[in-house]
């Protein structure tokens, strides 16, 4: 996933460049004394600067993306993994209150493995074991209010 | 002195007590270990049960948790690089370099046994100097407390990172996360966009679990074919190698363990603050800085040593004027007070054998930390010989529901992936992620200190130097942040940086 | 392959409709409650609310026959606690420990909720505000530190919490009632009353208006002398600290909590609930906890509670647009 320093640090000038926008409307103290703005304009403006010096360093060095990899990525079967792993977090925050920890939990285990080439039996098995215990831990032992969604326990 | 320890010995051996403390220990290893999972949590979960103990079993079972918790914590640090509380995070990486190079056994067996040292040596200076500790942290203003925590952002600019530059944006990177939320000047809300969940800022645990844990997990699966790193940990031999590489750095051990205290006993200063302010002074004092960051031992036993001994000196603003050292001792007062014990110079007067009993039981935890930390290690280590493909996802479910307990909120599991993935690009492209969670963690201490200085001071930057122990502070900050400055001022700008 | 990914799946769904369906819990809805109650504080374990919050649970268990969990749903200053309290559903099983910070946040603009989201159910506790200086200072009464005020504005200075917080409007109100400018004694903004009494000893500032007993170990150390109690009546602990009424002076201030339940909830729930409560504030359990709290108890019940509310809500805008901290 390696872009070039040039565009990275290009990045960061903007990001900056960002942050001190965005504190253009903010109060000040008494006597026009610079109040909650301060910090983020110095933040701001030093990662323009340093944004900057990494983008020139990494045009002096003809630093470059690699493109191969980027093309290829829908091909790359890592990627399509690491893919996995956003969705079903994703998945898990927008449906857990309704499904509950115990469903929506093993479910996610359970794709990730299965993606992973665990036999789907074995998957299924360790899944819902492995998730009641965690289930068991937190929610009972711990009283981490997991959500019980269509589940009661 | 010596009748108040033997009494409280005598009320240390009974049964039940030493039944708590058993109890105790394992409940401090489990939650220290599991990401997400905090002393401080393990302290507030034990409030309800304190409702009904005797007020020594409820102030013992506190120590003994939080001891064990904070050594704990370092074992997912260097088996999957999570730290398990937020005081491993300053040695996250140089722990799972390390185990990378197979050394996991050494890098382990370090961690037990400088934590039990450090907490050792915060336990004896506890006995012996509280009252006047605490008289000294009490001259700590903003000034003070600005400089110390611009001493421990130093220690990301010296992460023996491969561009300074990169290690300098990503500080900025964290110090900019700290920012979000209401601002202590005004009450304005920043960067929140209408959100309430941000009005606080972004929670750093699940940050700090998203930047390490998660974007490993990523690089794991994108990574062709999970290869993964890690080779097959036996822990039979934790403690082979410890006592040469102990040896070798006992200087380091006396200087971390008093730090350590120091800034326990310094109220609001906790011991991931003193985890980092040890790294950066480790790095300032090291014959081998380069490999700060890349896997040096040196750093573990310094930090791991601070965090340590930092818990005891908690207690002693705690216990000597009811202001708390840090989070854990907060819930510790309430506690006192709710037991019908008032904090203050009373106590020591009124209660002497309780008081001794503390410290006693810090004694103990640390002495038990070794046999129990041992078994805590090889059972997790255990774990690691489960399959790959299987243990990444359950990591993975750890990682969730650990971020999710910090505060029971799903947009702090979001938070974990949003950071998870910015982490994994930082990565890739050689900025580094630990410096990130230090500038989330020192941020809000530097901006808020500034900025009361100067409310106070009607802006007045002088006084930042005048005063006594600000000026020591600040020539001790500025020279440290110096070092690695010197180099890049005086090398040519021919040549970029090398990256890996 | 693929038939053991469909056979695999299949297992895995049948497994999960099998525990969903076992044992289905007492389908018919009996009277309230017929299961477990949550009980939302918004702010973290272990603080004095979360504390009164796991006490007032215990007690409401015993009362009520089912058990009472302690949810802490912190973050935003309160605000979202107090906002997942208003808008979880209007069972009754779902109540909130609300703070003072309820009649605040809004008028700040860092939340549109307001105490109207809520159906008051009992007001438990309140902590008045004090004034509190260090015991090296000159000032041995308030009428001294006041005229000092006076003679030499902007240059003592307050702290025990950050800008717009509650101590902060209890320094902003005793002076407004005393004839003096608001920034006569300007506000310098802490983390909390403990930061802010640190500072005051080590004389960073020369004044802290948290609570006196946030400072009571400081007091007893012989660091800390109180001047003023911001209350009707003189403090049982602290009888030789006078009101601010005695004084002259017609202002109170103080951080309260009490418990509520979503706006909407059916009436005889309601009353279920502020029975059991009410039981719960009286019993000698709840009082001796308060008092080695050591928390203020001020007890109302909901309809005394609902007007407190309104009241408190016209005082903090008042006060809170003089100070120029409303948006």
């Amino acid at each position: 996933m390696k872009i070039s320093d040039t565009v990275v640090g290009a990045g960061f000038v903007a990001a900056g460049a960002l942050i001190f926008a965005g504190t253009l409307n903010y109060p000040t103290l008494e006597a026009g004394h610079p109040g909650p703005s301060l910090f983020p304009r110095i933040l701001g403006g030093l990662m323009a600067v340093f944004g900057g010096l990494v983008s020139l360093l990494g045009l002096r060095a003809r630093d470059v993306t690699d493109e191969v990899a980027w093309l290829r990525l829908h091909k790359n079967p890592a990627f399509i993994n690491a893919l996995v792993v956003l969705a079903g977090v994703l998945a898990y925050i927008f449906l857990v209150e309704h499904l509950g920890f115990l469903i929506m939990g093993a479910l996610v285990i359970f794709t990730l493995m299965w993606r992973l080439q665990v036999r789907p039996v074995k998957a299924a098995v360790v899944a819902i074991v492995f998730n009641t215990l965690v289930h068991f831990l937190f929610a009972k032992v711990l009283r981490v209010p997991l959500p019980l969604g269509i589940l009661w326990w | 002195m010596i009748e108040n320890i033997q009494a409280a010995l005598v009320m240390l051996t009974s049964w039940k007590l030493l039944l708590t403390i058993t109890l105790c220990s394992i409940f401090g290893l489990f939650v220290g270990a599991v990401p997400g999972l905090t002393a401080t949590m393990a302290a507030a979960l034990l409030v309800p049960f304190t409702f009904f103990m005797e007020p020594l079993a409820a102030l013992v079972s506190i120590v003994t948790m939080s001891a064990m918790a904070i050594f704990a914590g370092d074992i997912p640090a260097a088996l999957v690089r999570i730290p398990g509380t937020p005081s491993s995070a300053a040695y996250t990486d140089d722990s799972y370099e390390l185990t990378k190079q197979g050394k996991a056994e050494l890098v382990l067996g370090v961690d037990v046994i400088t934590s039990a040292m450090g907490g050792l040596m915060g336990a004896v200076i506890l006995m012996t100097a509280a009252p006047l500790l605490a008289e000294v942290a009490l001259t700590f203003t903003s000034f003070e407390y600005f400089w110390l925590a611009a001493l421990g952002l130093s220690a990301t600019v010296m992460i023996a990172s491969i561009s300074p530059l990169k290690a300098g944006l990503a500080l900025l990177v964290g110090l900019f996360f700290s920012t979000v939320g209401v601002d202590i000047t005004l009450g304005y809300p920043r960067f929140t966009f209408g959100i309430t969940e941000l009005l606080n800022g972004v929670d750093f645990i699940p940050a700090m679990i998203g930047l390490f844990g998660v974007s490993e997990i990523l690089r794991n699966m994108a990574s062709a074919h999970l290869k993964f790193p890690i080779t097959a940990v036996k822990a039979e031999n934790i403690f082979r190698g410890v006592a040469e590489t102990l040896w070798k750095y006992k200087v380091n051990i006396g200087r971390s363990g008093l730090l350590g205290t120091f800034i326990g006993v310094l109220p609001g200063a906790g011991a991931d603050i003193a985890a980092w302010i040890a790294y950066a002074v480790s790095r300032r004092f090291s014959k081998e800085p380069e490999k700060f960051g890349k896997g040096s031992i040196e750093s573990i036993v310094d930090a791991g040593t601070a965090n340590n001994s930092c818990l005891a000196g908690d207690w002693v603003p705690a216990l000597v004027f009811g202001i708390p050292g840090d989070s854990i001792t907060a819930i510790v007062i309430g506690v006192l007070y709710m037991k019908g014990l008032r904090p203050g110079p009373m106590i020591f007067q009124e209660q002497p054998q309780l008081v001794y009993a503390v410290y006693v039981s810090f004694i103990i935890a640390n002495i038990l930390m070794v046999p129990f930390g041992y078994l805590a290690i090889k059972v997790s280590s255990t774990m690691l010989r489960v399959p790959r493909n299987i243990l990444m996802s359950a990591i993975l479910m750890f990682c969730i529901v650990g971020s999710f307990a910090i505060n029971n909120s799903l947009f702090d599991v979001g938070t974990m992936l949003a950071m998870g993935i910015l982490g994994y690009f930082f990565e890739a492209n050689g900025i580094p992620v630990a410096p990130i969670v230090l500038g989330m963690v020192l941020g809000p201490i530097v901006e808020q200190n500034f900025m009361v200085s100067m409310i106070k001071s009607e802006w007045d930057l002088t006084q930042f130097f005048t005063r006594p122990t600000a000026a020591i502070l600040a020539v001790l900050t500025i020279l440290t942040w110096l070092t690695p400055v010197y180099p890049i001022l005086f090398r040519r700008f021919s040549r970029a940086p090398s990256r890996a | 392959m693929r038939r053991w990914i469909s056979s695999g799946l299949i297992l895995f769904l049948s497994a999960l409709v099998l525990v969903t369906t076992l044992p289905a819990p007492a389908a018919a809805q009996a009277k309230y409650p017929s299961r477990p109650i949550q009980l939302i504080c918004p702010w973290a374990a272990g603080g004095g609310t979360d504390r009164i919050a796991r006490m007032v649970a215990v007690l409401l268990e015993k009362e009520l026959g089912q058990p009472v969990t302690v949810v802490n749903r912190t973050g935003g200053s309160g605000a979202v606690g107090h906002t997942a309290g208003a808008t979880a559903a209007p069972d009754g099983y779902t109540i909130t420990i609300v703070t003072v910070e309820l009649a605040m946040m809004h008028w700040m603009g860092l939340t549109p909720l307001t105490y109207r989201e809520f159906t008051p159910a009992v007001l438990l506790n309140i902590d008045p505000a004090g004034v509190q200086v260090a015991a090296t200072s000159e000032w041995k009464t308030l009428k001294q530190l006041l005229d000092y005020v006076k003679a030499n504005p902007g240059k003592p200075k307050a702290s025990g919490t950050g800008k717009g917080g509650i101590w902060d409007l209890a320094r902003a109100g005793m002076l407004k009632t005393a004839g003096i400018p608001i920034d006569a004694m300007p506000w310098v903004p802490s983390t909390g009353a403990a930061t802010g009494l640190q500072e005051l000893v080590a004389g960073g500032v020369q004044v802290v208006t948290a609570s006196l007993v946030e400072g009571r170990p400081l007091i007893d150390a012989g660091k800390v002398r109180p001047l003023a109690h911001m209350a009707d009546k003189r403090d049982p602990a602290f009888p030789d600290v006078p009101t601010l009424k005695e004084q002259g002076i017609n202002w109170t201030m103080g951080a309260w909590r009490g418990i509520a339940l979503p706006k909407g909830t059916p009436p005889e729930i309601v009353a279920v609930m502020e029975k059991a409560l009410d039981k719960v504030v009286k019993s000698k359990e709840f009082v001796d906890f308060m008092n080695k709290g050591p928390f203020g108890i001020l007890y109302k019940p909901a309809a005394e509670f609902g007007k407190f509310l309104a009241e408190q809500d016209e005082t903090m805008g008042v006060l809170m647009k003089e100070a120029g901290l409303t948006r």
